[in-house]
């Protein structure tokens, strides 16, 4: 007689495991047992099979007799528990990554078999569609069984709801049913590879056909949102005292099941595409019944809220809510990152769902900032800000992928119907929240800035980064909201301008000399600040490393075929950017007459800078070649010589007064210079409107007068300096500007040469001449005076006027962005041997030597591509000086320091050896091909530089480099990836000379690339491998490494050992297999004893006969004897070894990794 | 230590500097003809005689430079910047060491504001001999002798290791003495 599951499982878990010894009572047997069954991994099926008999049997009786026998129930709850874990925590855990198989002690082949079992049912049989053997199809189908009994006992007994062991259960069954749902079908196959993380995160799931019957059901997911509808009932009116007996329990197992279910309705909604679903309508009816079931939800949540609004945060309901609301909001950005526009627009809902979008995204934004309003703006004190802004963040998801939605772009432009009526739906629903959005913002940050300013509390750079770059993130998101209906966004905006703008117009208008910042003032300031950064969201993107380009809804919604709307929404456009520009301007006024005034905000200052950064290059004179399909509207508001002059006037002369008046604020100087070289690398045309403009003259003007005068130049060198240019300077103007620091007169070099750099035009080519004189005369001088006076070095004005110089030279050096760069190697060629000089002087000096050094890897970097032959050999040997007098001071004895683990720490020390990088990258450079061929052309008149002479250069940094190259130095990202790009390519390149290295500096370059090899970052570990298979060919070839391993035989042992262990059978083998094998097979050809030691020390390690004979097996099938002998072959024969090794030590590997337990 | 590979002869300043070919010269003005000689070279020197230290503003001070204090000479290890509110103007927070102890010190100063910076300067010198309680006479390469100045107390050994370098052979030591704001200190040491 067949015994029932049921009295199988009650059998094992009432009988204690064979070595069990604790105690005898039922509960410690029960768990040893229940324990025992789930490490065993339940080979039977026992839990689910008991599991659905148990609930069927239950279920069937339940017309009779609603409640399960209590042993039952017993017995039932822990199989689920059971059930849970032998699903999903014994097979889950073997999707992560091969490293689980260690934990679990079991190879990396068991777990892909019990996988494959799992997901098919047979290690043979291929499973048909319909086919539903599989451990996984028997899961499903019990955990839909037991659903179906939960959703019995849950909408038809109140009672439920009261009960611990019921409600645990429930949890249970739908944390099984998610695990079966979540599962990673055929992950198996991919299992060589490394397997990203998995888990019910991910945004689409792509089930199996056989499943459609069970879950695209419309009874299934109505059935799901009613148990949750009914379970959230049930806990809002079950009248449970959270300070009774058992009261937080129970509360907190309802609130457990609420958020299972809510799980399980997410992971519904990743379900989206798919054999599962029969076609687009079925797919549609799919999302409306998720859609509708959660926009009903939500009202009610909303409902609930206002009526409970006063409900206390961190209350039990507060806290249920806020779940609920992230949650079912992370549903409709699911729904809709899945479904996409063209599915969810032709469903009845879309509107409703677009306004509950905008209703609650209102509600969140006023709910947060009455809670501001409520600790007056004391943020950190905010309660529930955390979950609201995570509710927010999705909403903004949703109008995101909404208002880029290819088919919505591109069908609302072709005009069809359905597109654009979804486009006018958006516009008109769900476009509102943007002016709730702005409003509450900006009027939560000045609040903020209230609190800041009331309090005096310091904000630090690497805080205020911080929550600009979150800032920065939402705006994106906030602003493709607003571009959904631009006309509307923009009157929302003018409006808040046009009431702050008086407001702080009159504010600037009662500056004088003195006065301090109040916290009404600090917080008009940041009203202004937010919308100018709303404004210029709305109106610009990012575009980095791009052409600037107008937003495509901005240029339609100024489109003339739109009438009255466009001119309204041009108009808007022009008064906001007339209102900005008096903002500006009035600000700067103020700057220049009180400078000092603390009620002057550097940081409004920089936002307008920014502000005018994205918008000028953007909006002044378009390429008609960019926007070929329009014209007219915004396209032409600034198109002509005539509009666009007056902007970029502006621009410049906003950069002057700063750069003179407010030098010390390094961040608004990197904004002014950023917003100059913004417009002069705008075009040829942008380029002569600068040159024309009286402040663009004056900026370059200043820098003649002030590129000999270091910060502690005395009254009478200024007035000196002054007169020897002759341009119409103040004296006030030139203190200002001389106060710059070096790096940032340095970056306005750069502008002014990149804006000068058009020769058809006699003002610039005046002006770009004039520019690189101011610099080059002080460095002559500078230069014949050190030549003479040798003493004076360590004068510290000397010492300045050299690092003003040097930085100067630098900001020539990374123009090249200008019209014919070819100037600038014409310029520099004849000071290189004078600034390599002065590293000997000045290594000792950081700036100057770091400025030396990144002048140096710059100009190697920017020019050697148009670079002539003489040029080249100037910086070669310039390079060459330059290296040795700084490796003289720098690297000889340099002690490495290595103080802190973390990360913030970590780059502080990495910035320690920027100079080292630099050194580095200069070697990099140095050694590229271009510039080795034509630095070896001879000519008629003179020899080349030999290649042997470049890659002694090379090789002598290298050797400079390398002792400082510890595994503490190497932990440094930047540095690490660039050492080993040099020594990779070196060792390819020139392996003989590294054999030949001394032994010390050999073995510290082969330690370096036994580290490398295994390290994280591909390319580092790829290069090192590398270096590792040249060096044993190149042995192989030339016996070359006969002196290194005459004093130390074991070397090649060591290489081989260690390249088996810590690379070829561990998990991070798989994106660097091909190097890996290729330098394994040359080591072995070399050490072909050692290598047969190690195999036989390996196997002893395995202790299982069976493993060692495939540990041997494997290696005998990998090596062969005649394939070593024709390693070094060259030709096809060589070729062909290499080949069939290639793919032999794919396999290998594979199997190796099989059943080797990776540690 | 490994051989040097070969390398070219390390560049000197050029004497014959208004023979040199200047680049604007190819294009669109005449090559700049220093007007100076070396006793009219415009650059003022400090002299250190006059001032310890020069005055400069707070946003000038690089990382690696030098600042004083409270009173002491100190060089910066880090700058950070922080300000009052979102609007408030720079000020520059330093982290920096004494330069004769060694004890780390911090100071905030906004970025306009001006602060002062010690004149360091730093002299090679060989040791001639060293005095039972400490006291060390010094000759540099003219000749001069210095005898003003005692073993370092800062780093903690430094005056044993140089006593010992002095005691343990009869290869000669030089030193390097470091002064500023008129303290003067054997900051490092060496075996010619």
């Amino acid at each position: 007689m067949e015994v029932s599951a049921h009295d199988e499982l009650r059998l094992v878990l009432s009988s204690p495991p064979p070595d069990w010894r604790g105690g005898r009572d039922k509960i410690s047997i029960l768990h040893a047992s229940l324990e025992g069954l789930r490490d065993a991994g339940d080979p039977r099926y026992l839990f689910p099979r008991t599991l659905l008999e148990g609930l069927s049997s239950s279920s069937s009786s339940s017309s009779s007799s609603p409640s399960v026998a209590a042993i039952d129930e017993e017995l039932l709850f822990h199989c689920a528990i059971g059930l849970r874990h032998t699903s999903l925590l014994r097979w889950e855990c073997l999707l992560g990554s091969s490293s689980s198989s260690a934990r679990y002690n079991m190879p990396l082949e068991f777990h892909r078999s019990c996988h494959r079992l799992f997901e098919n049912g047979s290690d043979d049989v291929v499973i048909g569609v319909n086919c539903s053997r599989s451990g996984l199809d028997a899961a499903l189908r019990s955990s839909m069984t037991a659903l179906s009994c939960l959703v019995g006992h849950v909408l038809g007994d109140d009672g439920a709801f009261g009960d611990e062991s019921l409600l645990e259960l429930g949890s249970s069954i739908i944390d099984v049913t998610c695990g079966v749902l979540s599962w990673e079908f055929c992950a198996h196959g991919k299992w060589d590879a490394i397997c990203s993380d998995r888990g019910i995160a991910g945004t689409q799931l792509r089930l199996p056909q056989r499943w459609r019957e069970t879950l695209i059901n419309p009874e299934f997911l109505g059935a799901m949102i009613n148990v949750y509808v009914a379970v959230r009932r049930g806990m809002m009116t079950g009248h449970v005292d959270p300070s009774s007996c058992g009261g937080n329990s129970l509360l907190a197992k309802q609130g457990e099941l609420a958020h299972r279910l809510r799980q399980l309705l997410l992971l519904l909604s990743s379900i989206s595409a798919g054999p599962i679903f029969a076609s687009e309508d079925e797919r549609g009816a799919y999302a409306r019944f998720l859609l509708d079931g959660s926009l009903d939800v939500l009202e009610s949540i909303m409902n609930e809220q206002r009526h409970h609004q006063y409900s206390e945060e961190g209350s039990f309901a507060s806290d249920l809510r806020s779940a609920e609301i992230v949650d079912f909001v992370t549903i409709l950005s699911r729904l809709t990152a899945n479904f996409r526009v063209i599915i969810l627009s032709k469903l009845p809902a879309f509107s409703r769902y677009l306004s509950a979008l905008c209703t609650l995204g209102e509600w969140l934004l006023e709910s947060s900032l009455a809670e501001c309003q409520r600790v007056e703006g004391d943020v950190e004190s905010m309660e529930g800000v955390d979950w609201k802004n995570d509710a927010l963040a999705q909403i903004l998801h949703c109008s995101d992928a909404m208002a880029g939605d290819f088919w919505l772009v591109s069908g609302s432009a072709d005009g069809q119907e359905v597109a654009v009526n979804a486009s006018q739906a958006l516009a008109s629903i769900l476009a509102p929240l943007y002016g709730r959005y702005c409003m509450c913002r900006v009027r939560m940050s000045c609040l903020e800035e209230h609190f800041a300013a009331r309090e005096g509390s310091d904000l630090d750079e690497i805080r205020e980064e911080i929550s600009a770059f979150g800032m920065e993130e939402e705006m994106a998101s906030v602003a493709s909201l607003g571009r959904l209906n631009v006309l509307a966004s923009m009157t929302t905006l003018s409006e808040m301008f046009r009431q702050c703008t008086p407001r702080l117009m009159s504010f600037f208008e009662m500056i004088g000399t003195d006065g301090d910042m109040t916290p009404d003032m600090a917080a008009l300031l940041e009203e202004s600040r937010m919308l100018m950064v709303c404004a210029c969201h709305l109106l610009t993107d990012d575009c980095v490393g791009e052409t600037p380009a107008i937003p495509e809804s901005v240029i339609n919604a100024c489109q003339p075929r739109h009438g009255a709307a466009s001119a309204s929404c041009l108009s808007l456009i022009a008064s906001l950017i007339a209102m900005l520009t008096s903002v500006a301007e009035s600000q700067a006024t103020k700057v220049e007459a009180y400078p000092a005034n603390p009620c002057l905000s550097p940081l409004l200052a920089k936002t307008l800078l920014w502000f005018f950064r994205r918008w000028a290059p953007t909006y002044i004179l378009p390429s008609s070649d960019e926007y070929r399909e329009n014209s007219g509207g915004i396209l032409s508001a600034y198109a002509n010589p005539e509009t666009a002059q007056p902007v970029i006037s502006f621009c410049t002369t906003l950069c002057l007064l700063y750069c003179c008046h407010w030098p010390q604020e390094h961040e608004l100087q990197d904004e002014s210079a950023s917003l100059l070289m913004a417009l002069a690398k705008k075009g040829a045309f942008v380029r002569s409107l600068m040159v024309t403009s009286p402040s663009f003259e004056k900026i370059a003007a200043l820098h003649s007068v002030c590129a000999s005068l270091r910060h502690t130049a005395s009254h009478q060198e200024v007035l000196t300096a002054m007169s020897g240019i002759g341009a119409d300077l103040s004296i006030d103007v030139v203190r200002g500007y001389q106060r710059l620091p070096y790096s940032d007169r340095a970056r306005f070099l750069t502008c002014l040469l990149i804006a000068c750099s058009e020769m058809q035009q006699e003002k610039a080519n005046a002006m770009f001449v004039g520019c690189l004189k101011a610099v080059e005369t002080p460095f002559s001088t500078l230069v014949q005076a050190l030549s003479n006076a040798q003493t004076i070095t360590e004068d510290i004005n000397v010492q300045e006027s050299a690092c003003l110089l040097v930085l100067l030279y630098g900001g020539v050096v990374r123009a090249s962005e200008m019209s014919e760069p070819e100037r600038i190697p014409l310029f520099i060629t004849p000071s290189l041997p004078h600034l390599s000089g002065l590293m000997a002087h000045y290594a000792r000096d950081q700036t100057i030597c770091r400025g030396l050094l990144t002048l140096f890897r710059d100009y190697a970097e920017q020019y050697i591509a148009m670079m002539t032959r003489e040029q080249s050999i100037d910086l070669f040997t310039s390079s060459a000086s330059l290296l040795k007098h700084y490796s003289e001071v720098h690297l000889k004895n340099r002690v490495v320091q290595k103080r802190s683990e973390t990360i913030e720490d970590l780059f502080e020390e990495e910035q320690n050896y920027d100079d080292v990088l630099c050194a580095i990258q200069l070697l990099i450079f140095l050694g590229t091909k271009d510039f080795t061929i034509i630095c070896g052309t001879s000519t008629s008149s003179s020899v080349g530089v030999e290649t042997s002479q470049i890659t002694d250069v090379i090789f002598f940094g290298l050797q400079q480099v390398l002792p400082l190259m510890t595994q503490g130095m190497l932990q440094f990202p930047d540095l690490c990836r660039h050492y080993f790009s040099l020594v990779g390519f070196m060792m390819e390149t020139y392996p003989e000379k590294l054999c030949k290295l001394p032994f010390d500096l050999f073995s510290s370059l082969l330690e370096s690339l036994l580290f490398g090899m295994s390290h994280s970052d591909p390319l580092v570990a790829k290069s090192s491998l590398h270096g590792l298979a040249s060096l044993a060919r190149e042995h192989l070839r030339t016996n070359a490494l006969s002196a290194h391993l005459s004093g130390k035989s074991d070397i090649v042992y060591n290489c081989i050992f260690r390249l088996i262990a810590e690379v070829i059978f561990q998990p991070v083998i798989w994106d660097r297999l091909e190097p890996a094998g290729a330098a394994l097979l040359p080591l072995v050809a070399i050490d072909f004893q050692g290598f047969v030691r190690l195999v036989d020390s390996m196997k002893q390690q395995l202790g299982c006969a069976d493993k060692q004979r495939r540990l041997q097996q494997a290696f005998e099938t990998l090596i062969k004897p005649e394939m070593l002998a024709k390693v070094s072959a060259e030709g096809r024969e060589g070729r062909f070894v290499r080949y069939q090794f290639k793919s032999d030590f794919n396999t290998f590997v594979r199997e190796v990794q099989s059943f080797l337990i990776m540690k | 230590m490994p051989p040097s590979p070969p390398l070219p002869p390390p560049s000197k300043f050029d004497t014959d500097h208004q023979q040199r070919r200047f680049p604007l010269s190819l294009r669109h003005h005449s090559p700049p003809q220093p007007t100076m000689s070396d006793t009219e070279y415009a650059i003022e020197s400090a002299d250190a005689g006059a001032s310890a230290t020069i005055p400069m503003e707070a946003g000038q001070i690089k990382k690696g430079g030098f600042i004083m204090i409270k009173g002491k000479p100190c060089k910066v290890v880090s700058i950070s910047v922080s300000k009052t509110g979102k609007h408030g103007h720079a000020k520059c927070n330093f982290t920096a060491t004494d330069i004769f102890t060694g004890k780390k010190l911090e100071d905030m100063v906004p970025s306009s504001h001006g602060t002062t910076v010690p004149i360091v300067s730093r002299t090679e010198w060989d040791i001639m001999d060293i005095g039972d309680d400490g006291e060390v006479t010094l000759m540099d390469e003219n000749g001069n002798e210095k005898t003003d100045i005692n073993l370092p107390s800062y780093p903690e050994n430094m005056a044993q290791e140089i006593r010992d370098a002095w005691d343990g052979g009869e290869n000669q030591v030089s030193c390097t003495v470091q002064s500023a704001v008129g303290i003067e200190q054997i900051v490092a040491f060496k075996k010619a």
